[in-house]
């Protein structure tokens, strides 16, 4: 009993004196440890993957467990957020349409020298006789009645009624509507008017002007610029009324613009210095010409053989 | 002496570093409320209740070993195995001046949450004296109070399976 007593203190003692050696050793920032440490490392470490590894989905669990409202914070925030992401992508999308009309009407307008205020269309009429949309820009951008409004492709209409900050537009398809035009490449000059519906009417004042699906019609231009600027691509002749004997002759046009998806327009405040002419028309998308090379390769002639017909 | 012990033995101690292995790998990286229950705590202590103090120095020295080595170790090597050695010694002989008292379940239990207590205490205590970085403020007033709850609450359970395991050590001499 004694015996052992003193000698567990004996262990104990020495065991004290290795551990502070250890200590004191590993403390001095030799490396003396880390030899040992690889190797228990090396031993230790693939199993504690695996371990680990097994036990992952349950620690997991746990873990959830523990931090269940704190989780449920997370996702309603994560949820939160992600509703307004969506929402900011949905917008951004819009935007960029936006920007890409907007680009190509003020590249109508550049090219034309039209001073413009861009507006957007914030309200449409199409009931009853008068076609007339309401834009988001009025008296305080300097807009005035008897103002061309043009979009991306051309001509949408004339404004009508102003008010502080929004105005009301003719628009080139109601029935009231009428615009002197010019047939490009030609002096020939005719009146556009709308039908109500969404094509329109073209009247050539000379009964001997030829005229051919397919031609383009610009505004001619008004006195000052009023109601008409000088250039704006109108639209395109569809079909051709033939109308023998008649003073004028008809045609039917299809605007450029398309109305129905209409989102911005600009409203030109200021005529250009010089008529623009033809210029500012669509260029036309030259036609591909397919060639088709067919290289046939000769086949080894294969000799039919005749079938011997048993009689 | 006799075969049946060694293998015991060898049992015990694939258990503690399975148990270590657990501990490092699973039980840590759970994160607790309060830092969570210390398994190592909970099998070594009751094991060294049952073995006398020259056997309990040893288990817990090699312990502490190989918690200082094991990979998430990265305080001085010899930090754990000095601390070890300490409580597993002061453990067994108290537990050996009253043996009867030591089986009552209810002083098991207390005797647990003293050497868990001073088992931590005294880790901390060294990890100020050396430097350790771990040994902090939270150390003290978070982890040791929330580790000690957490094992007093599994300890009622886990004690008496431990005692059982290891409960052939008794009848020694």
């Amino acid at each position: 009993m004694n015996r052992d007593r003193r000698r567990a203190r004996l262990v104990l003692g020495v065991l004290i004196v290795i551990s502070l050696l250890a200590i004191t050793l590993d403390l001095r920032g030799g490396s003396t440890f880390s030899g040992p440490r690889n190797v228990v490392s090396s031993v230790v470490s693939p199993i504690q993957r695996s371990v680990s590894n097994v036990t992952r989905p349950i620690g997991r669990f746990f873990s959830d467990l523990t931090k269940i409202n704190s989780n449920r914070e997370k996702i309603n925030k994560l949820t939160q957020d992600n509703r307004e992401l969506r929402a900011k992508q949905i917008t951004s999308k819009a935007t960029a349409g936006k920007e890409t009309l907007l680009t190509q009407m003020l590249n109508l307008a550049g090219n034309a020298g039209y001073r413009v205020v861009p507006a957007q269309i914030i309200s449409m009429s199409q009931s009853g006789f008068s076609r007339t949309i309401g834009i988001d820009a009025g008296s305080d951008s300097g807009i005035a009645p008897d103002m061309t409004v043009i979009a991306a492709g051309g001509l949408v209409g004339r404004v009508v009624s102003v008010a502080t900050n929004s105005s009301t537009v003719l628009v080139i398809t109601d029935e009231s509507f009428k615009v002197g035009v010019r047939l490009a490449g030609t002096q020939a000059l005719g009146v556009i008017s709308g039908r109500g519906s969404g094509l329109l009417d073209l009247e050539l004042l000379d009964a001997q002007t030829e005229v051919r699906v397919g031609d383009e019609l610009v505004a001619r231009g008004s006195v000052g610029g009023k109601p008409f600027v000088p250039g704006v691509p109108v639209g395109k002749v569809t079909s051709v009324v033939q109308t023998p004997g008649a003073l004028t002759r008809i045609a039917v046009v299809k605007p450029f613009v398309n109305l129905a998806t209409l989102d911005i327009v600009a409203v030109v405040v200021s005529p250009p210095k010089t008529d623009p002419r033809d210029s500012l028309l669509p260029r036309p998308i030259p036609t591909p010409t397919v060639t088709v090379t067919v290289t046939a390769q000769p086949t080894p002639d294969v000799a039919p053989t005749p079938i011997p017909k048993k009689s | 002496m006799n075969n049946p012990r060694y293998a015991k033995d060898a049992a015990l101690v694939g258990i503690a570093l399975l148990v270590i292995v657990f501990q490092t790998s699973v039980v840590t990286r759970i994160s607790w409320p309060l830092n969570g229950p210390n398994l190592i705590l909970l099998l070594f202590i009751p094991w060294v209740l049952s073995e006398t103090p020259f056997r309990a120095a040893l288990i817990g020295f090699l312990m502490g070993v190989f918690i200082d080595l094991a990979p998430p170790g990265n305080g001085p090597a010899g930090q754990w195995a000095l601390v070890m050695t300490i409580v597993g010694f002061g453990l067994a002989t108290y537990a050996e001046s009253s043996r009867d008292l030591a089986r009552s379940p209810l002083v098991e239990v207390g005797i647990f949450f003293l050497g868990a207590f001073a088992l931590l205490l005294l880790w901390g205590v060294l990890g100020v004296m050396v430097g350790d970085d771990r040994a902090s403020a939270k150390y003290f007033f978070q982890f040791i109070p929330g580790s000690l709850l957490w094992n007093m609450v599994l300890a009622p359970f886990v004690l008496p399976l431990v005692r059982k395991t290891t409960f052939v050590r008794r009848i020694r001499r």
